[in-house]
């Protein structure tokens, strides 16, 4: 009903995410990359668990 | 001795539909349970081939409902306000989808709220039914796009889309509007024309709520999205926006540019800072920051619309947020720079994707 792709979360995301990138990188640390993997891992577990868990409910 | 002018009502309800048997009873039974006056509802069938106009004429009387040709929504909305009198007989007229399910107080507040002398136009607030997984995603779209984004619209005067299923017009106005355009997305190309033609503002009644149905498959979610987008850039060419210098074309025009520098971010500046940088942590970063003020703001939707239960699709939503940022530039390719979409549309975009609400779908 918006007609736009939900404005303004995206662009904090991605400004917040660009403005720490810039900064970051220096002194970049492999935590930053593992917490990333680990999120992402996380979030596939998590989406894979809701369907089958979804399929069962039905 | 001069005749008396009769007095207007205040508010006549308009549902037109097409095939919709199997929610316009409970539409019906809902916009009354809200406070709606039965003699104030007027359905109008756009040559359903099912039970719809019985069932209408059931719950109002056969002289509260007509049928007519296939017209599309735009055409028999038109007729019915001709038909029905409505202009001389009312002060407003809202025109509500037929799936839409009111809060038992919608009608009360809309007819305390609603000011004739400052506003033309008005919109409560849109909520998704319980469906399937598109509806989860949904609760978080809408109540962020009301919460936070049509209360800032509201008070800059820049109410871009008054949506279907609360849309509420001061019925002097309706005779400015063009609702027939071909617009994929009349709602929109109506609010714009508002705008456009300087009829006046826009009321924003959050307390008013409405119910609607959102897809319940992916492929009708993508043919919504694609519809609402295409309907989004045929009103951006037609109305030029974003190339005046008014209110509503500085605002469309950062949204707009808002989604294109979000998009060139991911497509292009990312990979190139990769690139030549080779500081792969910059994905990490962008990925990380993306994710937690993403849950923050999926987080708040839930806890400000009570429905916590969306969280557990949470990664999905991740996911058909950027499926919306690819149609969104997919249409914008076909409408503004392919020059397509130009033709008239009179059909009805919500056939076969009705489903029968069950008593206690809104909690």
């Amino acid at each position: 009903m918006n007609y736009t792709p939900t404005p303004i979360p995206q662009v904090l995301g991605a400004a917040t995410g660009v403005g720490a990138a810039t900064v970051l990188p220096e002194t970049g640390s492999p935590l930053i990359n593992s917490l990333a993997i680990a999120v992402a891992v996380g979030l596939v577990v998590w989406a894979v668990m809701y369907f089958i868990l979804r399929k069962k409910a039905q | 001795m001069r005749a008396t002018k009769p007095r207007r009502r205040k508010l006549a309800l308009v549902i037109p539909g097409h095939n919709e048997e199997q929610v316009i009873r409970n539409t019906i039974a809902s916009a009354l349970r809200a406070g709606q006056n039965k003699r104030d509802i007027f359905v109008v069938s756009d040559a359903s081939t099912d039970r719809t106009a019985a069932i209408a004429s059931e719950k109002l009387g056969t002289d509260h409902v007509l049928e007519v040709p296939r017209s599309g929504k735009a055409g028999a909305v038109r007729t019915a306000l001709e038909h029905f009198d409505i202009i001389k007989r009312y002060t407003w007229v809202h025109i509500a989808d037929a799936d839409s399910v009111f809060s038992k107080t919608y009608f009360r507040i809309l007819k305390k709220e609603l000011d004739p002398k400052k506003y033309v136009a008005a919109s409560g607030y849109v909520q998704s039914l319980p469906g399937g997984l598109i509806s989860l995603f949904r609760v978080y779209e809408y109540t962020w796009a009301n919460t936070i984004v049509r209360r800032i619209q509201a008070k800059l005067g820049i109410i871009t889309v008054i949506p279907g299923p609360t849309s509420v017009f001061r019925t002097d106005v309706i005779e400015k509007l063009d609702f027939a355009t071909g617009s994929l997305t009349e709602d929109f190309d109506i609010t714009i024309q508002l705008h456009r033609y300087n009829l006046g503002k826009i009321q924003f009644i959050p307390a008013a709520k409405t119910y609607t149905q959102d897809p319940r498959t992916y492929s009708d979610f993508i043919t919504q999205i694609r519809r609402w987008y295409r309907g989004f850039f045929q009103g951006v060419r037609r109305y030029g926006l974003g190339t005046s210098f008014s209110k509503v074309d500085a605002y469309m025009g950062v949204v707009i540019l808002q989604t294109v520098v979000y998009g060139l971010e991911l497509a292009v500046l990312l990979p190139l800072y990769l690139g030549v940088t080779q500081h792969y942590n910059a994905l990490s970063v962008f990925f990380l920051s993306e994710i937690i003020i993403y849950f923050a703001i999926t987080l708040g939707s839930a806890i400000k619309a009570n429905r916590l239960d969306i969280m557990v699709a949470f990664p999905i939503f991740y996911i058909l947020r950027l499926v919306n940022l690819f149609i969104f530039f997919q249409a914008f390719v076909e409408v503004i720079l392919f020059r397509g979409y130009k033709e008239h549309s009179t059909g009805w975009s919500t056939a076969g994707r009705r489903y029968e609400i069950t008593a206690g779908s809104i909690k």
